[in-house]
């Protein structure tokens, strides 16, 4: 695993701990949330403050990514970055682009919730996957 | 482009490693670099240059064509 993000940098490292921070307070939030919205009627204003609180620490974890990017002294392991983030990307930009013609042409359902959001990560850890597999080739260990 | 990484770390019998901690890079871009899989930029081709204390142009050649 010596390709991913955070194993092989200063920068990485730095990234891992923070999105591992910023995903356990999401984890925390949603279940909060959930929590909260089952057991206590809510409406209004404060529903929608409760549905976008999880959504913070999954925009903080862009933002680290970001970061990441900024802070990545190593341009061999930030162009790795950047390409998965490419492919992350356009991914979701295809997914959405096919599903909204089909919404707008043939009727077709909308995307579940949060499948945006899976699309993206899983597609960004594949990338990085794959790439980290082809580069062990020449590796002296 | 093609380069002589390789074989120059091997006449001074280095490891990947230990390259890549004279350049500050990670031992991954090293061999990115050896392979051909990456080109480096012109500031690392220059710091790669002065670790082996030889011209650029001797580390790294333009393919032809």
């Amino acid at each position: 695993m010596s390709w991913w993000i955070g194993c092989s940098s200063p920068a990485g490292k730095r990234y891992r701990r923070r999105a591992l921070i910023a995903m356990s307070l999401y984890l925390v939030i949603l279940f909060a949330c959930v929590k909260l919205v089952r057991n206590v009627p809510l409406h209004g204003w404060l529903l929608h403050v409760v549905a976008l609180l999880p959504a913070v620490p999954v925009l903080a974890v862009l933002a680290i990514l970001g970061r990441y990017l900024q802070e990545e002294t190593d341009e061999y392991l930030r162009m790795l970055a950047m390409r998965s983030l490419i492919v992350a990307s356009g991914a979701l930009l295809g997914t959405i682009v096919v599903n909204d013609f089909l919404r707008a042409i043939a009727e077709g359902a909308a995307l579940d919730p949060f499948v945006c959001f899976g699309l993206f990560f899983v597609t960004f850890g594949i990338a990085q996957s794959v790439q980290g597999l082809a580069s062990r080739n020449g590796d002296d260990g | 482009m093609d380069n002589r990484l390789k074989s120059l770390r091997a006449e001074l019998g280095w490891s990947q490693q230990l390259l890549a901690d004279k350049l500050e890079v990670s031992r991954q871009s090293v061999n990115a670099i050896e392979t051909g899989r990456y080109d480096p930029s012109l500031p690392l081709a220059f710091k790669i240059a002065r670790v082996f204390g030889r011209p650029i142009a001797e580390i790294f050649i333009e393919d032809e064509g």
